[in-house]
Formats: structure tokens, sequence, C-alpha cells
């Protein structure tokens, strides 16, 4: 078993190598492909050279402000949808188009009406975080237990109760997996509206790194940026496992109270 | 003259961390043609015996020979019909493409004459989930015909339909039994099954399990549904077994 | 069919309002005429795009190279994913390698493969087909993992071979989620092509729309989204459609 893991580290490091060597050999010679020393050496010099704390800093703090936006917004519209099958039809092919269109397609337009600042890429990313949330919302509210809800009706529980008690319950899990999977587009659709209009930023950054050839930066900043997004991912598992947690206590007080 | 199945002192147990012996010793020799049931409280082993035998999973000792050759994995000749039979079926598949998988040469496309034998001839374009369970069954006994076994292993085949359709298909059963010439071996929670239906019954112990006795069956053939089921010597070892089962441990 | 287009009703007498509600706002100039989207505009735009040799380039483009990255995707996404899934060692082996690669956000790859590819169709199907890779290989596994132990013993005790039942029993079974998997991809695809040809703005629906934006003919960009947005839409119920006659069985277990 662990021999079995250990050969797969062992793949990785093998590849790192072997990169490292097609450099050093002399067997590639790109300017676009840096070895795999000089990205490292990139990753260190990151943050006193080229400000990478302002850099990323600046990026999560928008990617925060979209995602809130678009959480307030979906779990809010979430509800209400998914209590009322009948306003869901009314919305849903506008739900459908706006699902389907590519995000980087919205830039251009919303580039003319808010301009180039932070106001275009939080909206951009809240857009694009939006719809994760309203479908799993939606999905979890609907997810219900109807035989539950029938129970609930004939004890004539009050429906305050039922909406804390199974509908808000039952729905976390749900509205837990839609925030987890939109923070992880909102990082990425952050640095895709940097890219398309940014004057600082990741995205912004690792654009001028390809124009200014210097391989080695552009590579570390993606580096960096796929651990933040991983790390960003396993905070909120955690989060969601306590979070949902505390939600079965919920349900049960609900049942026995 | 050697038996067509002999089992021999075969044990298996489960789980590394807290071991779970499921067969003690189990020992039972079946000859070629017969029928023979194999009947034990719940959860004796019933289903991890016939698995064995099939050479789905290994013994943890002992051994199963097949015509003198040891059974390590699923030998040619023996087809081993599962207890979930819904699930047996591949659901993208019509009955008559379930029926082909189990062709041994797909050249030749006996799947008619299958079909009809199980008499299910009409509905080869249908989906195995628009079929009643006890057609489901039907379909997974024609497909386990068509490798032409000399082995059939039943893993409690009739304990999901309702009592009506499980009479049919022990008639079924029994007919395409006497029609090929079959070995087959049933394993079964109901007593009353195995009286009708075998040659010999094993009874199985308690778990970790081992053969308590295996009893020869002087019930007449060619069984009939209702008569046999009067009969004095099915009510007889009915009895005895029962008696046996329902013992205290 | 009759009860569908009824259920469509009122969300296309909602979509109906709003694009109403955009017209007279922009006939009346509450909203910016010149930078709001004037749908009677964008209709005469979009008239003129219809019947131009331009989109029919531009969608060439699009959907070819998406198709070309999508389909090497699935391909090598399914067959690694069917030996990663039955196959434990190479599972083992691979793992920790794919799951460096996974987390890279695929967008922050295209300034890589540009450099390294160029400005052309190869870059485009590269990314495109970095992006749909991952989906399918997860779901691929996923399913394989997941079959009906049942299913894969069937195959044992008629004494099928490793390659027969891999391919005859795991991989129909698995369908369903690897058709999840490739939805996804698509979708994505689409994104990673429209933003990669924005970025290098010469072939392409998404280079059209940067096109009209950088020219400041605002209404023929917002012609462009609306067929993008079309595009996006035929491409996911196309799929639906696929997939309802790949695995009409699948609910019925």
């Amino acid at each position: 078993m662990i021999a079995m893991q250990l050969r797969g580290f062992g793949v990785v490091v093998g590849l790192l190598l072997l990169w490292e060597l097609s450099v050093r050999s002399g067997a590639v010679r790109s300017e676009s492909w840096p070895a795999v020393s000089t990205i490292l050496q990139a990753l260190g010099t990151g943050f006193q050279a080229e400000g990478w704390g302002q850099v990323f800093g600046s990026s999560l703090r928008r990617m925060a402000m979209g995602f809130l936006l678009a959480a307030f917004a979906g779990i809010t519209l979430g509800l209400l949808l998914g209590a009322s099958p009948r306003l869901h039809r009314i919305v849903m092919p506008t739900q459908e188009i706006f699902r389907v269109l590519p995000g980087p397609a919205l830039v251009p337009p919303l580039i003319f009406l808010l301009g180039v600042d932070d106001a275009l890429k939080v909206s951009v990313i809240a857009i694009a975080a939006f719809f994760p949330i309203l479908l799993n919302t939606i999905a979890g509210v609907k997810a219900a237990d109807p035989v539950h809800l029938l129970v609930a009706r004939t004890f004539r529980i009050p429906r305050r109760r039922v909406l804390l008690g199974i509908q808000l319950p039952s729905a976390l899990p749900y509205v837990f997996a839609g925030c987890r999977i939109s923070l992880g587009i909102a990082l990425i659709v952050t640095v895709v509206a940097e890219m398309l209009a940014g004057s600082e930023g990741v995205g912004y950054f690792i654009v001028s790194m390809q124009y200014a050839m210097r391989a080695g930066d552009m590579y570390a900043a993606i580096v960096l940026l796929s651990a933040i997004g991983y790390l960003l991912n396993r905070l909120f598992l955690a989060l969601e496992r306590r979070a949902l947690w505390w939600a079965r206590g919920l349900e049960r007080q609900a049942a026995h109270g | 003259m050697a038996e067509l199945l002999e089992i021999e002192r075969v044990a298996k147990t489960f789980g590394a961390v807290e071991p779970v012996a499921a067969l003690r010793s189990v020992d039972l020799a079946v000859a070629k043609g017969e029928f023979v049931s194999i009947v034990g409280p719940s959860g004796c082993g019933k289903s991890t015996l016939l698995q064995i035998i099939a050479g789905l999973i290994p013994a943890s000792a002992g051994e199963v020979r097949l015509s003198g050759r040891v059974v390590r994995e699923p030998p040619e000749g023996v087809v081993y019909l599962f207890q979930q039979y819904s699930r047996s079926l591949f659901p993208w598949l019509t009955v008559a493409e379930n029926v082909r998988f189990g062709l041994r040469h797909s050249a030749q496309d006996r799947c008619r004459e299958l079909l009809q034998m199980v008499g299910l001839a009409d509905f080869s374009a249908r989906y195995p989930w628009e079929l009643s369970g006890g057609m489901q069954q039907r379909v997974s006994i024609a497909r386990a015909l068509a490798a032409e076994p000399s082995v059939l292993l039943l893993d409690e085949p009739f304990s999901s339909v309702d009592a009506l359709t499980r009479l049919e298909l022990h008639g079924l059963i029994l007919d395409l039994w006497g029609k090929t010439g079959l070995t087959i071996l049933l394993v079964t929670h109901d007593v009353e099954e195995a009286v009708y239906l075998s040659d010999r019954i094993a009874l199985l112990t308690r778990r970790p399990a081992e053969v308590a006795e295996v009893f020869a069956n002087a019930l007449p053939r060619p069984r009939r549904p209702v008569e046999s089921r009067e009969d004095a010597r099915f009510l007889a070892l009915r009895h005895e077994l029962l008696t046996r089962l329902l013992q205290p441990a | 069919m009759k009860a569908r287009i009824a259920s469509l009703a009122p969300g296309l007498a909602f979509i109906a309002f709003w694009i109403g509600a955009l017209e007279v706002a922009a006939r009346n100039g509450w909203v910016n005429r010149v930078f709001s989207p004037f749908p009677s505009e964008i209709a005469a735009r979009l008239g003129g795009v219809l019947g131009s040799p331009a989109l029919l380039e531009a969608l060439g483009s699009t959907v070819g190279l998406l198709a070309a990255g999508f389909g090497l995707a699935c391909a090598a996404g399914v067959l690694l994913g069917l030996a990663m899934g039955y196959h434990r060692p190479t599972y083992a082996l691979l793992e920790p390698t794919l799951e460096l690669l996974r987390p890279i956000p695929k967008p922050a790859l295209l300034p890589p493969l540009i450099l390294l590819l160029g400005l052309g169709a190869p870059m485009k199907v590269a990314i495109v087909f970095l992006g749909a890779f991952f989906p399918v290989l997860i779901n691929t596994i996923e399913g394989v993992r997941t079959v009906d132990p049942v299913l894969v013993d069937v195959a044992r005790t008629f004494r099928r071979g490793k390659l027969a039942t891999v391919f005859r029993v795991i991989l129909p079974a698995s369908l369903p989620m690897i058709l999840a998997g490739m939805r996804v991809s698509l979708g994505l695809g689409l994104i990673l092509v429209t933003l990669a040809e924005m970025l290098t703005g010469i072939h392409g629906l998404g280079a059209q729309l940067v096109d009209a934006q950088r020219a400041f003919r605002v209404q023929d960009m917002y012609a462009w989204t609306v067929v993008l947005a079309s595009l996006g839409l035929a491409l996911a119920l196309s799929f639906d459609a696929l997939e309802r006659r790949l695995i009409f069985w699948s609910s019925r277990r």
C-alpha cells in the first residue's frame, strides 16, 4: 500500500526533475520554458520584489466582495424560488440563458456600463458566482423530505419552525456545497476579469509577465494562485463540516421541541 | 468414481482486524446430474459457500474441486445466479441482448430458443426494468443457460418473488433440469422449496457453519406442485428439517 | 410537446417583458442609448450578422476548436479514468500528479500557453483540452468506482476477460457519471475557448465580440453576445438530448 503511494510521489518528483533537466541540459531553449529552480526563485522574491502581497491581496479582496454579493443574492433568491415553484418557472428560462453564456463574454458589455474599475470586476465575479449558489439553494429547499413537511402539517407546527427546523437544515448542505463551488469560480473569474480589463491584480500580473516574457515570474504566480485556491477549498470544507454538524443539531431540536 | 463437485473442509473467515468466521469446515460431494439444496439458519454463510464454489471469492482453507480440478476462480461450465437478480441484469441491454451476453460463442444465436425455454419469447425486445420480478429471474436463468453450463449455482433465487410466481418458477427449474441434465446446487432458506426440488438436502449449522447432516430425499419424481407437497414423505422430511432448524442454538 | 411549451410560457413572457422594458427605456433616453443594450438595434445588427460570412467563419472557428479540444479531452479522460478507476496501482501511481495539476485555474494557463504555442489554433485546442480533461477524468474514475459489484461479478461468473468487462460492463454502467463530467467539461471548454479568442482577438466569436467593443460598435457587440449565448444554449440542449438517448435506462434501476 505505502509502496504504491510512494511510487506515485516518485512520479511527481521524477517529472519535476525531468523538467529541470530539460532546461539545464539545453534540450529546450526557450524564454517561455523556465526551469523549476527559476520558478522557485521567483516564488521567493515575489513578495519582496514584485509586491505580491498587494497584488494577491487586491485580487482576494475583489473576489471576497463578489462572492459575498453572490452568496447573499443567491441564497435569498434561492430560498424564494425553491419555496415557490410558480416563481421559479417564471425565472427559469432567464436563469438558463445566463447560465450557458460564457462568463468572459459578459466583460465587454459590462465595461461599457460600469467602466474598468473594481465595480466591473466585482460585478462579473458576482454574476458568475451567483449561479451555483442559486441552483444549489433551490435544490436544497426542494430536497426537504415531503413526508417531514406533511408530518409538520399534521401536527400543525408553526411555519417559522417548519422553515427553520426542516427546510433550512435540509437546504444547508446544498447551500454550503454551492458556496464552495462558487468560491472556486469566484477566484477564477477574478483572475479572468483582471486579465481582460485589469490594471492590477493577479490576472493582470500574469498577462503582464506574458508580454514581458518573464516566464519564471508568470509560472510562480500561477503556482501561488493554485495553492491559494486549494487552501481556500480545504478551509471551506472544514467550515462546512462544522456548520453542518451545528445544523443537524437544529434539526434534532426542532424534532423534539 | 470421483464426484463432479467435491467440497472438502472449506472454511472462510472475513476481516483481518476482527476476524469473523463464516464457515468452519464444510464437506460435501455432489454427483453429476444431481439436484442438491443447501439450507440453514439465516446468516449461516450459505451464500458465502456458494460463492466460494462459484470461484467468486477464495476459501480461507480447504478446497473445491470440479471434475478433479481445484477451483480458484470462476471455472468453465459453472454459472452462478445472483440473489439480487434485478441488479444482475444489464439495464442498458434488452432481454435478448442480456441473454446473448451469456453465450460462449457469439456466432450462434440461440437467444430465441433460450427465451422460448423460459417462456419469454415475446419479450425479447423489452428492457429488464420493464419486467416483473419473476420474469427478470427467468431472463437471468435463460442467460445462465446460454453459457451451456454443467453446474448451476442458485443463490436464493426465488426469495423475493411472490408465492404463486415461486411455484411457477419451481416448475420451470425442474423442467429445465430434466431437459438438460444439469447439476444444480440451490441455496435457500425455504425448507419446502428444498424438499420439493432436490435429490438431497445439506443442512448447515449456525455460524461458523458446518454440514450438520445430509438428508436423502425419497420423494418420487416427477414432482407435482400440489400432490407432492401433500405426500407423506414430503411432510416427514419437512418436519425433520424444520424441527432441526428451529432448535435453539 | 404542447405541455412543454405551455410550461415555458411564463418564463418566456418574463424575458419578453424585460426586452420590452429595455427597448422603452432606451427609446426614452432613460438609460444611456449608446452603451446600454437597445433591443431593436441589436435585432437589426443580428440580422446583418446572421447573413454574413463573418458569422460562419467565427462560428466555425469557435465550434471547431472547441470540438477538437473537447473530443481529445473526453477520449483521454475516459480511457485514463477507466484505467485508474479499475486498476488500483495505476491510480496510486498517477493520483499525486493529477491532484497537483487539478487545482491550477485553467484560465491562468492561457498566458503560458500563448507563450509556448502562439496565438493560433493549437493554443486554443490545448487550453480547451486542459480544462475539459479533469472533470471527465474525475467523473470517470468515480463512475467506475461506484459500478454495482453485482454487475462485475456477473462478468466474472460468465468468465469474461478484463478488457471485455471494462468495455462491455463497466463503461456502460459508468456512463451516467461520465456524461455528467462531460457536460461540465463542455461548458468549461466554451468558456476557455471564448476567453482565448478574446485575449488573442483573431478568430472566433470571442474575437468578434472584443473587436466590436474596441471599435465602439456597441450594439454589434451585444449582437455577438446574443450569438454566443445562443451557442451556449444550443450546446447545452444538444447535450441534454444526447444524454437522454444514451442513458435512457439509468433512472429505472
